[in-house]
């Protein structure tokens, strides 16, 4: 009885710690993915405004022409 | 088998230390590589804050330059061949019917909103930066078109003597200006796509998170 008590006792507390082990990891790697995409936003962002001020340039080249 | 309910306990006991400590062990090294992973990424935005100042940095030198007027006077032998390169288009008819209406191809012929909208899942969001890559060569294409245009017309004028060599020079060096952004430019985008890629390739894909 005691055994089993024990067996039982072991193999629950070490499941929970695998389950929240995998938690943790797959929380943890949807940050750095959306932390990653983050950056990823930032930068096509700032390369969709430098081709704004490009096209608009040329623009103002081809009508001054 | 009777064991006494102390001895019961402190097995118990035992076991559950051993399970935290295990779990609190593993806690700390997912802490760790997390803060490593998190340099990384900071080291990410520090490059592009570092390229954003280089490149307003660049702007700022080229205003100057332009504010000063240093733009070099062409040589004679140059413009003569330039002009003689002029001479050509106006008879070889490069889309002369379309001529005056480009310039209503404004600069968003192409919408590109796809960075700002950030839809909310990450496949959405690959498949939006995907869309806008298409997007971006499309206006590319149509940047490229323009600045030909732009060259044919400056040519034309110029061997029409309609513009004199100085404003045929300062439109050239614009001209040239614009090209040379845009080459880096779509280089910049080049790197881009390489990093959404190697982001599509990372342990940790769109399936995966979702």
């Amino acid at each position: 009885m005691g055994g089993m008590l024990l067996i039982l006792s072991a193999s629950m507390a070490s499941c929970n710690a695998e389950e929240k082990k995998a938690d943790e990891e797959k929380a943890k790697q949807e940050q750095m993915f959306k932390e990653k995409m983050d950056v990823i936003d930032t930068e096509s962002q700032k390369l969709d405004q430098e081709m704004d001020s490009l096209d608009e340039k040329i623009d103002e080249l081809l009508n001054d022409i | 088998m009777k064991i006494p309910k102390t001895i019961l306990l402190i097995a118990v006991v035992c076991l559950a230390h051993t399970a935290y400590s295990q779990d609190s062990k593993a806690t700390k090294t997912e802490v760790k590589a997390k803060q490593i992973e998190t340099k990384e990424v900071q080291k990410d935005k520090k490059e592009v804050l570092k390229s954003d100042i280089e490149e307003q940095k660049e702007a700022l030198k080229q205003e100057n330059k332009e504010e000063k007027g240093n733009i070099q006077e062409p040589t004679k032998a140059k413009v003569e061949q330039d002009h003689a390169r002029g001479d050509g288009h106006g008879h070889e008819g490069h889309n002369h019917a379309v001529g005056e209406g480009h310039g209503k191809m404004g600069s968003r012929d192409v919408p590109i909103d796809a960075a700002t909208e950030a839809p909310g899942s990450p496949e959405e969001r690959i498949e939006h930066h995907q869309e806008r890559a298409n997007q971006v060569a499309e206006r590319q294409a149509n940047m490229d078109y323009k600045m030909q245009e732009a060259e044919r017309k400056l040519e034309e004028k110029f061997a029409k003597n309609e513009i004199s060599k100085e404003e045929y020079m300062i439109k050239k060096e614009e001209l040239s200006q614009a090209k040379l952004k845009r080459e880096q430019l779509e280089q910049k985008e080049m790197m881009h796509q390489e990093k959404l890629k190697s982001l599509k390739q990372s342990p940790a894909p769109a399936e995966e998170v979702k």
